[in-house]
C-alpha cells in the first residue's frame, strides 16, 4: 500500500537530513528571532488577558456572590452571563490567534524553513 | 427497546474497530493513526474525548442538585483550551512522536525521565478511567437491572477490544461518531426541555428561581472562595498536561492542523457546554430532585430521566425510546473516553518504558506493535479489577486528582523543557515524582478525603500544588549540574518546537 510505505519511511525522527542541520545557526538567525517575537507578541498579552478574565469570574463568584446574583436580563443574573461569556471570549481569542498565525507565524516559519535548507 | 439501541451502537463501534484493524500496520498507525487525521476530524475527536460521562451525566446532575455552580465545571473545562492552544499544542506536534515524554526526554537523560513520565501517565490515565467505568456500571444497572460488576466488565472488555485491535484509528473514529451523536442527542433534549418553557431560557431560569432562588446563586457546590480559585486554576492549567489530550496532537500532520483542530474541538465542545444549565434545571423542575436522587444518589441519571420525561413520560413509547437513545449514547461516550485513556496508558508503558528504557530505543516494528497490544490488554485488565474494587467507594475525587497530578507533576516539566535552558534531569525527576507525591498527599489530607479532620483546607490542591510543582522543579534543577550539551540541545528543541523543522 503506497500510503503505508510513506509512513514507514518517515518513522525515525532523526533522519540524516535533520541531523546535519546546524541548530545553533538557526537559533541565532534573524528569521528565528522574528518568528519567536511574532508568536510572543500575540500569545503573552492574550494569555495574560484571558487568565485575568477567567480569574475574575472565580473571584466574583467566590468573594462577591451578591454581584453574581444580580439579575441583568430578566432572571439571567450577572454570574451566569459572565460565566457564559467565557465561552465566546475564549473562542474568539483562539480564532484570532489562528488567523494571526496563518498570516504571520506560518510565513515566518516558512522563511526559517527555507533558511534551514540552504 | 434500550437493549437494541445498546447492541446497535456497540455493533457499529465494533465494525469501526474491524475496519481500523486492517489499517494498523505499525506503531505510528497504532498510536497516531498514521498522522492521517484532518484538523476537523481531530477537532471532533478532541470534543469526543472531552464530552465525557462527567461532562454530560455528571454536570447535568450536579446542576440539578446544587444549582448554577455546577456550570463552573463546564466553563473551566472549556477555557482550558486557551492554554492548550497558546502554550502546548503546536510545540507538542512539532517536537514529539507519540507521547509527551518525547518532548521532555529530548535534552535530558532519556531513561530516568521517560520512566517517570510513563509512571505519571499510567497513574493519571487510570485515575481518570475508573470513575468513568463505574459510571457506565451504574447506567447499565439502572437500565437493564444487570449487576454493576457485570456492566463494568463488559465496558472494560469492549474498551480493550477497541484499543488492542483498532489502536488510535478506531479510537479516533469512535470518538468522532460519538461526539456527533452526543451533540445531536443533547440538542434534541435541550429543545424538548425548553418547549416546556416557551422556548425561552429566561422562563426556565425564572421558574428555577421561583422553585428556589439559591439555584441561581453561586455557593451551592463550592462554599470556600479559595477552593473555587484552586479548582478553577487547576482545571485551567491541568488540561494542557493530560497525556490523552496531548496525544491527540500527534494524529495530525502539521502544526497548522494541530491549531485548527483545537478550534474545531472548542466549537463543538462550546455548543455542548452551554446546554448543561438547561439540562440540569430542566431535570430539577420537570423530573424533580427527589426522583433523580432516588434513581441515583450521585445524580448521574438526571439527563436520561429528563429524556424520559420530555419524550412523553415513563411507560410511553416516546419517553422510553428517548431515554434508551440517550443512555446508549452516554454508554458509548464512556467506552470512547476510556479507550482514549487506555491508549495513552498503554503507549506510556509500551513505547516510553519498554521500547525506550528496557530496549534502549532499538525499535522493531513487529515487537513494538505486539508489546503495545499486550499492554493494552494489561491496562484493560488492571482497570477492570480496580473499577470492581472501587465501585462502592465514592470516586468523585479521582477525576479531580487526575487533573491535579497532571497540572502539578507534568506541566512544570513540560513548560520548562520547552522554555527554560537550565532544566536538568534531576530537576525533571524531582518535579514529576515530587509533584505526584505532593498532589496525592494534599488530596488525601484535604476535606474531600479526610472529612472533618482535614489537615489541608482545600478539596482541590491546584492553587498550592501547581506553584509547588514549578518551585521544586526549579530548585532541583538549579542545585544540580548543567546537562551535558545543555546549551546546544536547548537551542535545537527551541528551534524545533517553534518552527516544526525536522518534525515527523
Amino acid at each position: 500500500m503506497p500510503l503505508n510505505t510513506r509512513v514507514e519511511k518517515s518513522e525515525p525522527v532523526d533522519t540524516d537530513s535533520t541531523n546535519k542541520l546546524n541548530w545553533d545557526d538557526l537559533y541565532v538567525s534573524k528569521e528565528y528571532r522574528m518568528l519567536v517575537r511574532a508568536k510572543r507578541r500575540f500569545i503573552i498579552p492574550a494569555l495574560v488577558f484571558f487568565t485575568a478574565y477567567y480569574t475574575l469570574l472565580l473571584v466574583i463568584q467566590g468573594y462577591f456572590p451578591e454581584i453574581a446574583s444580580k439579575p441583568v436580563i430578566g432572571s439571567l443574573n450577572f454570574g451566569y452571563l459572565y460565566s457564559l461569556s467565557q465561552i465566546p471570549v475564549a473562542w474568539v481569542l483562539c480564532y484570532a490567534f489562528i488567523r494571526y498565525s496563518q498570516k504571520k507565524i506560518d510565513v515566518l516559519g516558512k522563511e526559517l524553513m527555507e533558511k534551514s535548507r540552504q | 427497546m434500550a437493549i437494541f439501541m445498546f447492541i446497535g451502537l456497540i455493533a457499529l463501534t465494533l465494525g469501526i474497530t474491524y475496519w481500523s484493524a486492517n489499517r494498523v500496520k505499525n506503531a505510528t498507525d497504532f498510536y497516531a493513526a498514521g498522522r492521517s487525521i484532518s484538523g476537523l476530524q481531530n477537532g471532533l475527536a478532541i470534543a469526543g474525548e472531552y464530552m465525557s460521562a462527567a461532562a454530560f451525566l455528571g454536570i447535568s446532575g450536579l446542576i440539578a442538585f446544587k444549582g448554577i455552580d455546577g456550570f463552573l465545571y463546564s466553563v473551566s473545562w472549556y477555557v482550558a483550551f486557551v492554554v492548550v492552544l497558546f502554550v502546548i499544542a503546536e510545540a507538542v506536534r512539532n517536537t514529539g512522536r507519540y507521547t509527551f515524554a518525547d518532548i521532555i526526554s529530548y535534552r535530558l537523560r532519556e531513561k530516568p525521565v521517560r520512566s517517570a513520565a510513563a509512571l505519571n501517565t499510567l497513574i493519571i490515565s487510570l485515575l481518570y478511567m475508573i470513575p468513568q467505568m463505574i459510571a457506565a456500571g451504574v447506567l447499565i444497572r439502572l437500565l437493564f437491572g444487570i449487576p454493576a460488576s457485570v456492566a463494568i466488565i463488559i465496558t472494560g472488555v469492549l474498551m480493550t477490544i477497541y484499543v488492542m485491535f483498532g489502536g488510535m484509528i478506531a479510537t479516533t473514529w469512535i470518538q468522532i461518531i460519538k461526539a456527533v451523536l452526543l451533540l445531536v442527542g443533547a440538542y434534541a433534549l435541550a429543545m424538548l426541555t425548553l418547549s416546556h418553557f416557551n422556548f425561552n431560557p429566561n422562563t426556565l431560569f425564572q421558574s428555577m428561581s421561583q422553585f428556589d432562588p439559591k439555584y441561581l446563586e453561586p455557593g451551592g457546590l463550592i462554599q470556600n472562595p479559595l477552593d473555587r480559585l484552586s479548582l478553577g486554576i487547576g482545571l485551567l492549567f491541568g488540561t494542557a498536561a493530560l497525556p490523552h489530550i496531548l496525544m491527540r496532537f500527534y494524529t495530525v500532520s502539521t502544526a497548522n492542523k494541530a491549531r485548527s483542530s483545537v478550534l474545531w474541538g472548542m466549537t463543538f465542545i462550546g455548543l455542548f457546554q452551554i446546554l448543561t444549565p438547561i439540562l440540569g434545571f430542566g431535570a430539577a423542575l420537570l423530573v424533580g430532585v427527589n426522583v433523580i436522587a432516588n434513581a441515583d444518589k450521585g445524580g448521574n441519571l438526571a439527563a436520561p430521566l429528563l429524556a424520559q420525561f420530555v419524550g412523553g413520560g415513563a411507560g410511553s413509547i416516546g419517553g422510553e425510546f428517548f431515554m434508551a437513545f440517550l443512555s446508549a449514547i452516554a454508554f458509548v461516550t464512556v467506552i470512547a473516553v476510556v479507550s482514549g485513556l487506555a491508549l495513552a496508558a498503554s503507549s506510556a508503558f509500551a513505547y516510553d518504558f519498554w521500547i525506550k528504557v528496557v530496549r534502549g530505543g532499538r525499535e522493531n516494528h513487529k515487537e513494538q506493535l505486539f508489546i503495545s497490544k499486550a499492554t493494552a490488554l494489561g491496562v484493560g485488565a488492571i482497570s477492570i479489577i480496580l473499577a470492581l474494587l472501587l465501585q462502592n467507594v465514592n470516586v468523585a475525587y479521582l477525576t479531580g486528582l487526575a487533573f491535579a497530578i497532571a497540572a502539578t507533576a507534568n506541566l512544570p516539566v513540560l513548560v520548562f523543557s520547552l522554555f527554560w535552558k537550565r532544566l536538568t534531569t534531576t530537576g525533571a525527576i524531582v518535579g514529576m515524582i515530587g509533584g505526584l507525591i505532593v498532589a496525592i498527599a494534599l488530596v488525601l489530607m484535604g476535606p474531600q478525603f479526610a472529612g472533618e479532620d482535614a489537615l489541608f483546607p482545600l478539596s482541590n490542591p491546584g492553587l498550592v500544588s501547581i506553584p509547588v510543582g514549578f518551585l521544586i522543579t526549579f530548585v532541583a534543577s538549579v542545585l544540580t549540574e548543567k546537562e551535558h550539551n545543555s546549551e546546544s540541545k536547548y537551542r535545537e528543541i527551541a528551534v524545533r518546537s517553534q518552527s516544526g523543522i525536522g518534525a515527523e
